[in-house]
């Protein structure tokens, strides 16, 4: 009976009745608004502010320390008119998609290969996580070491097994550039996937996967027939979670790349912080976020959707 | 062939597992590497996969800077304490978001993602104007009130699966038993999410343990600093001591990694196993 | 249950109190008032010099009954925290400060008027005249000048001997005669190590500068307006495409940040290159790196068709404007600038940071040091300064301190190697750039 009722809502939700106690209550009830008092608290008094001052600060020509004088639109008809904005933006979306992909791909195996017993397997689990958990100063650096032109150990291998004879100069050309910043941050964003999911795969019960096995069904079909509906909900909330992240990531590629070859590795943010930093214009740079909130607030809203509404009356 | 059908996964199993290890040990090897080299070794045209001259000075430096020490300490603080703060904040609001319904649920929701619509790198300039005017600048104790800014709304939404997968059956049985609304809230369903509220918290920390922007802009004298700060005071100008940065960094993943593993008990997953019996 | 969450509540509160409390202990009130002065300094190569400067501006504080708070702040980090600091309050009442930096933040001034101060200093221990050009903006003084940290140019000795060169070039043209001739692209070494990564605040645009006005160019007029598209800007572009070409550039160079020079010489890849002290610095004190210092030359910058037209910034100390506190913060730095004392500091800062005080420069530590002297050559004025291009008016210096944080100058060398740009159409870029910059003022 309960297990049928799970199975029903594999991702667990809000139950198609109350609890029969809060049922028996007439009346108002405090109870869910009491408890997000803080949370409204700390989302009204100090983001709220945050985020009106960017939003507000973002129509004027605000340099730092400067009054700011409201120019309307003036910033954003500069930036839709820029070359170099555009190209940010493809950017941005190239890095993003394939970011996500790759980190999808890489943190679901990272799960599944978790979630079966063998020896050491905690040691294991804590040495995966290590990519994450680096201040990630740290990592990037790192890589900036290893992808270094001269002496770094990424050319040296590659010239050790023959494949290129000279240097490779991996953030000089575009398409390089492109991978080493993918590859700083699927290395240190998998584990994010891959434990998040891990998570969730070890609350499924074996009882499913030996009544499937039974029936005969192979590990494929185990895996699209149980797992994947298991943890879509999972999935989903964390490739938000990650696609907010790296579209907000900063320290990876201006600390690697700079920007990239001639703009080519240039992410949306990296474009804002040049901006605001170049010549201290402050309004202008905020702008650059602020054109990007409405596609955020849309996917934030599609993400949404899905999965809260399996938690509707 | 019957053999072949029980050791074919297995050996896949092991394939894939290595190549996992290999990856994220193998840029981590690198950078233990480097740490125990000389400058000179590192700069040389020919990098050596063992050093040629094995050194300790490198930690021998960055250990035996007292700021070091200080700067460990604060990021652990901020760290535990911005975690605690989190969780206690976040859990209600994942328990109302799936158990409840009330009004503006959805957006309200929603709302809580907004935090991120500004990355940090413009978003720091307000964080800092509000740290301000509470004159908490240069006190470890303002990114009390900045860092939630990134872990609540993660916190929030990660835990929402986590809790709604803990069945209501227990909590009508408990509230049947007599227990109070919040005791049903954290005596119960905290505890049978726990493996997940465990994993979110470790997240939580380690973003909070290696963020640099808002510390830097908030934190001035040394003994206020973290460590991702004090980790970049050491490049100056144009000179990367890569030796010392590395030998900083292993030191810094240390905490999280030894988190992680004494946590692994409760992410064994056979907690709601036990909740549900009979 | 209970217990556990009381227990981590308690850790948390008890957490929470030492971060507050922390803070605290350290800042109790000096005796007889609430006098405080907070200063803000750079991190320097090595902590000692920084060190001695916090000691005396401490005991300064201690004997006069003032709180003196001292932080050191890493030199990319200062930008950031400056700014918060300008937005959101909290300014410190003296931090080190430099043309440049001040300029950026034009039209907004953020240093007060010190110009008696200077002229009071300057007669006690006697400033190099180099300095003026740099801490003088619109005939008033806004920085004193502590020091120097000249760029010098860094040659393979064994290299150059090897082609039959026995002394550093003195002039550009020779800079690019010797470096054609060591170059050697096959085997991984190159003649000119010079950089244009995205990112690069160091060598690119500097460099560029020095080019220019030593060969007669100027990027601004006297008034300000912008007169880019001149014979040496042009002559410089067609250098970096020409050697670039010629693999007299290394081929990496388009992607270095401002490390690339330093990294670019200690491998071994290039002959010459032209950087602070602070790579110097590394070379001499580091025993691994013992060969490579033996085998380099340290020489002054070269000189261009119109001579050696050169300066280099100086930095100094800067009282913000928003202080409250200018008389006390103005008695400080009298305690900071006794010649005595800055001779003790000089000590620890050789041979990097040259000294603003004239007969410290030029006293035999100085001069007896390789480096040190080809610093001091560094520093020595005459006509232009980095950023000042021989402007009037504020304006037109602060566009050209502006221009650096667009790397503008990066792309422009970046699309020329690359074949991506014709110089022309570089030099088209570039002037709209700087109009842009100025307009937008």
């Amino acid at each position: 009976m309960r297990s049928e009722k799970s199975a029903a809502n594999p991702a667990g939700s809000a139950p198609d009745r109350l609890p029969t106690a809060a049922k028996k209550k007439k009346g108002f009830d405090f109870f869910p608004y009491l408890i997000n008092i803080p949370m409204l608290l700390y989302l009204f008094g100090v983001m709220a502010f945050a985020l009106g001052w960017g939003l507000v600060t973002s129509f004027t020509n605000k340099t730092i320390g400067t009054t700011a004088v409201f120019n309307g639109l003036t910033n954003y008809k500069y930036l839709l008119t820029n070359p170099d904005y555009i190209q940010s933006i493809a950017v941005t979306l190239k890095f993003t998609l394939l970011a996500l992909l790759f980190k999808l791909l890489f943190g679901t195996g990272m799960a599944l290969t978790l979630n079966q017993k063998f020896p050491c397997r905690n040691a294991v689990r804590a040495l995966l996580l290590i990519p994450w958990s680096l201040p990630n100063i740290v990592a990037v650096l790192n890589w900036k070491w290893i992808f270094s032109n001269n002496s770094g150990i990424a050319n040296y291998i590659l010239k050790s097994l023959g494949i290129v004879d000279r240097d490779v100069i991996w953030t000089g050309v575009a398409g390089l550039a492109l991978i080493v910043i993918l590859v700083a941050d699927v290395w240190r964003g998998s584990p994010f996937f891959g434990i998040s999911i891990l998570a969730k795969l070890q609350t499924i019960s074996n009882d499913y996967y030996e009544a499937a096995m039974i029936d005969g069904a192979g590990p494929f079909t185990r895996f699209f027939k149980i797992t994947i509906p298991f943890v879509k909900d999972t999935m989903m909330i964390t490739t938000l979670m990650s696609c907010i992240w790296t579209l907000n990531s900063f320290e990876t590629v201006w600390l690697l790349t700079g920007g990239g070859p001639r703009g080519a590795t240039t992410v949306m943010n990296v474009f804002s912080y040049k901006t605001a930093m170049s010549q201290m214009m402050i309004g202008r740079g905020l702008a650059v976020s602020v054109i990007a909130m409405p596609f955020l607030m849309i996917l934030i809203q599609i993400i949404s959707r899905k999965t809260m509404k399996k938690n509707a009356e | 062939m019957k053999k072949m059908h029980k050791i074919l996964p297995v050996v896949v199993h092991r394939i894939v597992l290595i190549f996992y290890i290999l990856c994220a040990a193998l840029p981590i090897y690198w950078m233990i590497n480097t740490s125990f080299k000389t400058q000179g070794e590192i700069y040389s045209k020919v990098p050596t996969i063992f050093p040629k001259e094995f050194v300790l000075t490198n930690y021998i430096t960055v250990l035996s800077d007292p700021k070091f020490l200080i700067a460990i300490k604060n990021s652990l603080m901020v760290a535990v304490v911005v975690v605690f703060i989190s969780i206690m904040i976040a859990f209600p609001v994942a328990y109302s978001l799936t158990r409840r319904q009330f009004v503006g649920r959805r957006s309200y929701s929603k709302l809580i993602l907004f935090c991120y619509l500004l990355p940090s790198s413009l978003m720091y300039l307000p964080m800092y104007m509000v740290v301000s005017k509470l004159g908490l600048v240069n006190h470890t104790a303002a990114l009390f009130l900045i860092y939630p800014a990134f872990t609540l709304p993660y916190c929030c939404w990660i835990l929402m699966p986590h809790v709604g997968a803990v069945p209501t059956s227990i909590e009508e049985a408990a509230v049947m038993d007599g227990c109070g609304k919040i005791g049903v809230m954290y005596r119960i369903v905290f505890r049978l999410a726990l493996s997940g509220i465990v994993s979110t918290a470790i997240f939580a920390f380690a973003n909070c343990w290696g963020e640099y922007l808002y510390a830097l802009v908030t934190l001035t004298s040394s003994e206020q600093l973290t460590v991702p700060i004090y980790l970049s005071n050491l490049i100056v100008g144009d000179m990367f001591p890569w030796g010392e940065i590395m030998a900083g960094g292993v030191i810094a993943c240390v905490p999280v990694f030894l988190l992680y593993m004494f946590s692994a008990g409760f992410l064994s997953g056979d907690r709601n196993a036990g909740g549900v019996k009979g | 249950m209970k217990r556990f969450l009381a227990f981590l509540l308690a850790l948390v509160m008890l957490m929470s109190l030492v971060a507050c409390g922390a803070p605290n202990k350290g800042n109790d009130a000096a005796d007889g008032g609430n006098k405080k002065l907070v200063v803000w300094l750079e991190k320097l190569f090595n902590d000692r010099p920084g060190d001695k400067m916090a000691e005396r501006m401490m005991a300064w504080g201690d004997a006069n009954g003032v709180e003196v708070e001292v932080s050191f702040i890493g030199a990319v980090d200062f930008a950031n925290k400056l700014s918060a600091a300008i937005e959101g309050g909290g300014m410190p009442d003296i931090f080190i400060d430099y043309q440049g930096r001040l300029l950026n933040y034009y039209p907004e001034m953020i240093a007060a008027d010190v110009t008696d101060l200077y002229e009071e200093l300057d007669e006690a221990v006697g400033f190099s005249d180099a300095c003026a050009n740099s801490c003088y903006f619109e005939g008033k003084a806004r920085i004193i000048p502590m020091y120097s940290s000249g760029v010098i140019m860094y040659c393979r000795a064994d290299k150059l001997q090897a082609a039959g060169y026995n002394a550093p070039p003195t002039t550009w043209a020779e800079v690019v005669e010797m470096a054609r001739a060591v170059s050697d692209p096959d085997n991984g070494f190159f003649g000119l190590g010079i950089g244009c990564g995205p990112a690069n605040d160091d060598d690119c645009y500097d460099l560029a500068l020095n080019y220019v006005t030593s060969n007669g160019g100027a990027m601004f007029d006297e008034k300000g307006n912008v007169t880019v598209d001149n014979v040496g800007l042009r002559s410089w572009l067609e250098l970096w495409r020409d050697l670039y070409a010629e693999e007299v550039i290394p081929t990496d160079a388009l992607t270095w940040d401002s490390s690339g020079n330093n990294n670019t010489y200690l491998t071994g890849q290039s002959c010459f290159v032209f950087n602070a002290g602070t790579l110097g610095y590394s070379l001499a004190n580091d025993e691994s790196m013992a060969e490579l210092y033996e085998n380099t030359w340290f020489a002054p910058m070269p000189a261009g068709t119109a001579g050696t037209v050169i300066g280099s910034k100086y930095t100094g100390f800067s009282i913000s404007e928003a202080s409250e506190n200018k008389e006390l913060a103005m008695d400080l730095l009298r305690y900071i600038y006794k010649v005595d004392w800055l001779t003790e500091w000089s000590e620890y800062t050789i041979p990097l940071l040259v000294p603003a005080v004239e007969s410290i420069a030029q006293s035999e530590m100085w001069q007896e040091n390789t480096i040190g002297k080809a610093n001091v050559q560094s520093c020595m004025p005459d006509t232009a300064t980095w950023w000042g291009y021989s402007c009037d008016t504020m304006e037109g210096m602060a566009v050209g301190a502006k221009l650096v944080y667009t790397f503008g100058m990066n792309e422009i060398c970046n699309g020329v190697a690359s074949g991506e740009m014709t110089v022309d159409e570089a030099i088209a870029k570039y002037e709209a750039l700087a109009q842009e910059v100025k307009d937008n003022q």
